[in-house]
């Protein structure tokens, strides 16, 4: 199978001139037997002819004269000598050709053969011009007896059949064969561009069940490859879709049990119980709104403006320096980015969120690389081991060992962070930094193509 | 138990003195979650407030008619009538304060509801505190509020090529970029938005900023004018917007105008 090349065109071609070939070599080879089929058996007809046709003339003649008849009626193919005796021997080595001929012979003078006046036999010699043929090495010989038991003696170049070439037939196919070749090419690459295309798109839905349907065009069975695909989409988008409302339905529907129980916690005599209460509530609520915000990503209808990352940064800064927290910035100057304000603003704040609760002292950084602007968090915390900091990205994953005595998050503040960066075309990524600490790596086209 | 009141007694900016807390303010608490809803009487009567509770519509237009409301908290999931509806009826007929309800906490919800003359909005579910807090704050802007407040159909002003949208609550740069601002940034702002031109005192920023904020404002107005100012200062004509008066304390320098 090494052989096949690895394109679907390339097989379909590969394939396709094999059969070609093939089939040039069976016409080839069909039309070269048949040819020569015709060709030697009419030639032998004729030469049977002449060869009777001459031994009658010269046994017209007075025995003076017959051998120089003989020699006038010689041609290039035929050499005809008259003589007392045969000079044919009779020999064994009569073969298909000799039995062909002597056929033929009593066809045209059944006398000849019947009465053992005809002697065929063979003699190898080089051809006329010297360069014996290997299709045709013989001569045929033959010596017919005439009226007075004298000999005709004749030698005759044998033709093979392998002899017959066309130059023109065989160009006119390679021609053919080209040309085929060609229109198959294009076909063929027109056949598989629509698989391309079905590949292409099988891996956008990876990424993204939203994106555009297949066109269903093509030949009936790429159209219908399509078609499936689309199907499938649908269906994929559909599961999606229903998953996706049933547990915004949930979060949403806590919400009620949640509001009642804050006014409940509300007539609690205990001020720790209360507060207690309070603290779990926060933290369901913070989850709900995770898994909303996680949920809704993408689907709200913020528009796309010219967002200033520095003022989102300081806000958060404030916010985080008001509640106590050691965060500091750093800012250089940088071009505003095209993106959801509000969004990134999730996005960001649930880095920031992530790096304080872990990680102790934080430090911001924001500076500009080429086109993207780049946000480095850097925090003083344990950071993650190596082969979890993708891991981390996942929904709900959480980390069990180390970070288990914080308070839980939401499993979701990575999740959703990049999800929001890569749908505007940046990212996200976490490593440890060799002097400790955890440092996540923000980048962000300052302007994209949506989609 | 009660909440505790931890508000100072405060001036506006004409020097009378602002009823901080109404404990005879009459409240409306509209919501079809009967639960919730006597959940929300009791715990507002335990405050001091004079409650009533409607479940539906007609009751809460039976009790307009019956009695003065000084508030109506409303539940804009109710079934029926769109809560939407309902502010907006009421609002054609009365100016009471209304604070809105929503479980979808979405930005759309909430400009919605302000755009149709609701006073406030908050997101289920509630901390009561921060109810408290606005109604709180709600009670005294409306005894206040009327010769101050920009008028309810003005929602972006414009001032040196920046805008500011009061309701989105979103600063915009004169170069269309958008700057974030902290709830504190952006009540600061908007005090400063609707007294131009006038030297403003600390004390007087705090008040006004604090009218509309339930959150005290937890450092102090030089702390939160030097981040306004930190922030804006990144974009062009961002220069001396905000002036500081020594020992008097803060001037709005640019002229101020009604966009919407």
């Amino acid at each position: 199978m090494k052989l096949l090349p690895r394109t679907l065109a390339g097989r379909t071609i590969w394939i396709l001139l094999l059969g070609l070939s093939l089939m040039h070599l069976c016409s080839i080879w069909i039309y070269e037997v048949g040819v020569g089929r015709l060709i030697g058996s009419t030639r032998e007809a004729q030469l049977a002819e002449r060869l009777v046709s001459i031994a009658r003339a010269v046994g017209e003649r007075q025995v003076a004269d017959r051998d120089k008849i003989a020699h006038a009626l010689s041609s290039a193919s035929v050499e005809a000598h008259w003589s007392p005796h045969s000079l044919v021997q009779r020999s064994g080595r009569e073969g298909d050709e000799a039995e062909k001929m002597r056929a033929r012979i009593r066809e045209l003078a059944l006398d000849l053969v019947d009465r053992g006046r005809l002697r065929l036999g063979f003699a190898d010699e080089p051809g006329v011009d010297g360069s014996a043929s290997p299709t045709s090495p013989h001569l045929l010989l033959a010596s017919i007896q005439i009226e007075d038991g004298s000999w005709v003696n004749f030698s005759a170049a044998l033709v093979g059949p392998g002899s017959v070439q066309d130059h023109g037939m065989f160009a006119s196919a390679t021609a053919m064969a080209v040309g085929i070749l060609v229109v198959a090419l294009i076909l063929v690459r027109l056949i598989t561009a629509p698989l391309a295309q079905l590949a292409q798109a099988a891996r956008r839905l990876g990424s993204n069940v939203e994106s555009p349907a297949l066109s269903e065009d093509g030949p009936v069975e790429i159209r219908d490859a399509a078609r499936a695909f689309n199907e499938m989409q649908e269906r994929v988008r559909k599961l999606v879709k229903d998953r996706t409302e049933t547990l915004a339905a949930i979060s949403h529907d806590l919400k009620t049990p949640i509001n009642r129980l804050r006014f409940r916690a509300e007539l609690c005599e205990s001020d720790e119980l209360r507060r207690m209460i309070t603290v779990d509530l926060d933290e369901m609520q913070a989850m709900i709104d995770g898994t909303l915000g996680y949920l809704r990503e993408g689907m709200d209808s913020e528009p796309e403006r010219l967002v200033d990352m520095a003022a989102i940064l300081e806000t958060l800064e404030s916010d985080h320096v008001d509640a106590g927290h050691a965060v500091s910035l750093d800012i250089a100057p940088v071009e505003p980015a095209l993106g959801r304000h509000l969004a990134l603003k999730r996005a960001l704040s649930n880095l920031m969120d992530n790096a304080v609760r872990y990680g102790r002292t934080v430090r911001v950084r924001l500076d500009e690389q080429g086109d993207q602007v780049r946000i480095l968090i850097d925090d003083e915390g344990p950071g993650i081991p190596e082969d979890k900091l993708e891991a981390v990205f996942q929904p709900f994953y959480r980390l069990d060992e180390s970070r288990g005595s914080h308070p839980a998050g939401t499993g979701l503040g990575l999740t959703v962070a990049r999800t929001i960066l890569r749908n505007h075309g940046g990212d996200v990524t976490l490593r440890n930094r060799d002097d400790g600490g955890l440092q996540a790596i923000v980048t962000l086209p300052r302007r994209h193509a949506r989609g | 138990m009660a909440v505790v009141s931890d508000e100072p007694e405060t001036t506006d900016g004409r020097g009378g003195p602002i009823p901080t807390l109404d404990p005879e303010a009459h409240i409306v608490v509209v919501d079809d979650d009967s639960e919730t809803q006597q959940l929300v009487v009791k715990f507002l009567r335990q405050n001091g407030y004079r409650v009533t509770g409607a479940p539906t519509y007609r009751e809460l237009q039976e009790t307009l008619e019956r009695s003065t409301v000084d508030l109506i908290i409303l539940d804009i999931m109710l079934p029926g009538r769109s809560g939407l509806d309902i502010c907006r009826d009421v609002r054609s007929k009365s100016t009471v304060p209304i604070i809105m309800v929503t479980a979808k906490g979405e930005e759309a919800d909430r400009v919605v509801g302000l755009e149709i003359g609701a006073d406030d909005y908050l997101a289920k579910p509630i901390s009561p505190r921060e109810l408290l807090a606005r109604i709180r704050a709600v009670l005294r802007r409306a005894a206040t509020a009327p010769q101050q407040a920009l008028p309810k159909s003005t929602s972006v002003v414009g001032f040196a090529g920046w805008r500011l949208d009061t309701r989105r609550r979103e600063l915009t740069s004169p170069d269309g970029v958008i700057i974030d601002l902290s709830g504190a940034e952006f009540e600061l702002l908007l005090a400063f938005v609707e007294h131009p031109q006038r030297v403003l005192s600390r004390d007087q920023l705090l008040d006004l900023a604090r009218n509309r904020t339930a959150s005290a404002l937890d450092r102090s107005i030089d702390v939160h004018v030097s981040r306004l100012r930190r922030k804006m200062s990144h974009h062009r004509d961002a220069g001396a917007l905000i002036k500081t008066v020594r020992g008097a304390g803060y001037v709005f320098v640019p002229s101020v105008a009604r966009l919407t």
